[in-house]
């Protein structure tokens, strides 16, 4: 085991390689505040990469209710009880990694899905306080709390530790230094699953047909082409923005990526404490348990929640999270402009601009002619 | 890393010594006879030939590891006929572990190793960089595959459905096809097969593949397969015969010849312990001697 520098985690940590990060880091802001789970991300990947034989079960890209739903079944729940109750002290993570808690000739702390966990997708949609009793009946136990719920949109977050790497005997899953997205080699991989069971996220996926493990890709065509990819661009909600993050002893103020997860933390990773360094960066919901949230996106949470409330009279966060499924174009820099922010491409040419304030016209709600009301009247 | 490196050569250095007082049930002969070889475990032959019984120890050098055997035991029998060689493997598992089609599925396996070069005594764990070994695996799965067709995600879940696969034309609403007959532009939608990953080999011929590698991870299948197999499931026993030609074209296979002693070794999988690749149990961590009468 080497000794790696994990800044999420505000210390060092074992891996089994040593340090090396990409020239270039993928990175993902999504706002859990905005997403409606209407899955169109989930189909968009769906349909562009895992349409083939082998592949029905296959989300690259899932959408979960929390706290109630999963896909796999579980997941996360399975991972934190395996690790058991850890600690943050302060911005510093005390207690152990997926990598530290490994047993003993095992790669990382972790579990294989049994097949029925792939069996119902987000099993507890919805599902925000009422429906899990903790009895014998329902297929998860747990306790009853206060009436909240949102959604949680996943895909592999190219990690800059990766557990998939650390756990392939093969050398079959690679980060490439070009741009940090974690690829497995398709002509390598001898379905040994070695990653399904180690990523914590458990976004590596076994392909029935072709018998090799498959992941995310990060729609690379496309972002090697300066553009998006599939579940960022297709986003409803437009609660996704990527780019390239830098390391935080190195950021770039202008690069929204760095802007909102280094400048103004208000991007947080997901369970950094499983110490993988992942790489899609949340927006915590606001209406959540602050000690869900905490357990979740770190001891930032509720600072980021209070963050977000504020967003409206904070004039340069706003301009950073209106970007957000404004362009198909992948956004460099951006800058405020007169009531505009603007977004640029890696050229410094001029990709998008969007007001800050859309102009808001109050129509009463009875139309004085006729005498009607108007109803949804939007 | 470098903790596993040097554990590895300790291991061999370990070997290296343990090797020259081989005691004679270590050594492994395999029987001359006459006639064809026996491609079948159920072949009177071996009813007649001497066999070993091997103890088996789980693989802990490389990570992954088991922490115990799975698999305790195994027998073994060779018999040739100076022009081929079959191996007999014969162990006791109550699963019949033969699905690679679901995500939770490991396939019942065994093993055969040989260094490539007469005179290496390669690291047991996969050989080692320059001393390479060569490997002949047989894996239940590929016997059902042979024997049953490809088994895919029909044979795994009968009963489900699908609206239909890239560019396959879909019967009375059906797109439930056997790859086998996807066009290739179809199978291009089907990565592994695309890549022409050698697991991903639709359309299996014989249930063994020959290897070769230099150290762990580094295993890689043979571009010209000359080996072949048969196993069976009965009453709780696996029994497996692996031939091969003693010599054959390939520089990449061992040369096996009569009145030379070689070294062997031997692996066992039980899919059903989720036992995969590195996750296996070998033979007593050790080199076996092969007399070849
Ligand atoms: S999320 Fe999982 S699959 Fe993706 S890079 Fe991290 S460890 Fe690998
Ligand atoms: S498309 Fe956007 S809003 Fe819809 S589920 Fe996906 S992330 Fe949420």
């Amino acid at each position: 085991m080497a000794k790696v520098k994990n800044w999420q985690l505000g210390r060092e940590m074992d891996f089994p390689y040593p340090e090396h990060r990409p020239k270039k880091q993928i990175a993902y802001v999504f706002d859990t505040n905005k997403c409606i789970a209407c899955q169109t991300c989930t189909m968009a990947c769906k349909t562009t990469w895992t349409v083939g034989k082998g592949q029905e079960y296959v989300f690259w890209n899932n959408v979960e209710s929390k706290p109630w739903g999963y896909y796999p079944l579980g997941w996360d729940v399975k991972v934190l009880e395996l690790l058991g109750q850890q600690k943050w002290d302060g911005d510093k993570y005390a207690g152990k990694t997926i990598f530290e808690a490994a047993p003993k000739g095992e790669p990382a702390l972790g579990y294989a899905p049994e097949d029925l966990d792939y069996a119902s997708p987000n099993l507890g949609e919805d599902e925000c306080k009422d429906v899990i009793k903790g009895t014998e009946d329902h297929y998860i136990k747990g306790p009853v709390h206060s009436n909240w719920g949102f959604y949680l949109a996943r895909i592999c977050n190219h990690c800059t530790y990766p557990a998939c790497v650390a756990a392939c005997p093969r050398k079959a899953i690679y980060k490439r230094d070009e741009d940090g997205i974690v690829l497995v080699d398709q002509s390598r991989c001898r379905g040994y699953r070695e990653c399904v069971k180690a990523c914590p996220y458990k976004k590596p996926y076994y392909n029935n047909t072709t018998r090799v493990s498959e992941k995310c890709i990060a729609c690379y065509p496309k972002v090697e082409n300066s553009e998006m990819p599939q579940c960022v661009t297709t986003c409803i909600g437009k609660i996704r923005l990527q780019g390239f993050k830098s390391h935080p002893d190195k950021i770039r103020k202008n690069n929204p990526m760095d802007y909102l997860i280094h400048v103004r933390k208000i991007a947080l990773p997901l369970y950094a404490q499983l110490g993988t360094e992942p790489n899609v960066y949340y927006i915590p919901p606001m209406h959540v348990d602050p000690k869900y949230l905490k357990q979740m996106f770190g001891p930032g949470a509720e600072k980021a929640v209070q963050m977000y409330r504020n967003a409206g009279q904070d004039k340069e966060l706003l301009a950073a999270l209106l970007l957000f499924g404004s362009t198909e174009k992948r956004i460099e820099a951006f800058k405020i402009k007169g009531e505009m922010t603007v977004g640029y491409d890696k050229d410094g040419k001029e990709i998008v601009s969007v007001p800050l304030t859309e102009p808001a016209i109050v129509r009463p709600a009875k139309v004085e002619q006729s005498g009607a009301y108007l109803y949804n009247n939007t | 890393m470098n903790i596993i490196k040097t554990l590895s050569l300790t291991a061999v250095f370990v070997l290296s010594v343990v090797s020259v007082s081989f005691a004679a049930g270590n050594v492994l002969t395999s029987k001359a006879i006459t006639g064809a070889i026996p491609s079948s475990p159920a072949d009177k032959v071996w009813e007649t030939t001497a066999s070993v019984e091997m103890d088996l120890l789980p693989q802990i050098v490389a990570v992954p590891s088991i922490g115990t055997a799975t698999i305790s035991k195994a027998r073994v029998w060779s018999v040739n006929n100076g022009t081929e060689i079959a191996f007999k493997l014969e162990w006791f598992d109550s699963t019949r572990d033969e699905a690679l089609n679901m995500p939770d599925k490991y396939s019942d396996a065994c093993a055969i190793q040989f260094p490539l070069k007469d005179s290496d005594k390669p690291n047991l764990a996969m050989g080692e960089k320059d001393k390479p070994v060569y490997i002949v695996h047989w894996k239940a799965a590929w016997e059902k595959d042979t024997a049953m067709g490809y088994q895919d995600v029909e044979h795994a879940y009968p009963n489900y459905n699908v609206d239909g696969y890239p560019l396959v034309k879909t019967v009375e609403n059906k797109a439930v096809y056997p790859v086998n007959s996807f066009s290739d532009e179809a199978k291009a939608f089907m990565a592994g097969i695309a890549a022409k990953n050698p697991v991903s080999n639709t359309d299996r011929r014989v249930p063994v593949e020959e290897l070769n590698a230099e150290g762990f991870g580094t295993l890689t299948s043979q571009s010209s397969q000359d080996a072949n197999g048969k196993g069976i499931w009965d009453y709780a026993y696996w029994k497996v015969v692996i031939t091969r030609k003693l010599m054959t074209d390939d520089t990449a296979d061992t040369v096996l010849s009569k009145e030379r002693t070689s070294i062997i070794s031997f692996a066992v999988w039980d899919g059903s312990k989720g036992n995969i690749g590195a996750r296996k149990n070998i033979y007593e961590g050790e080199w076996l001697n092969l007399k070849i009468e």
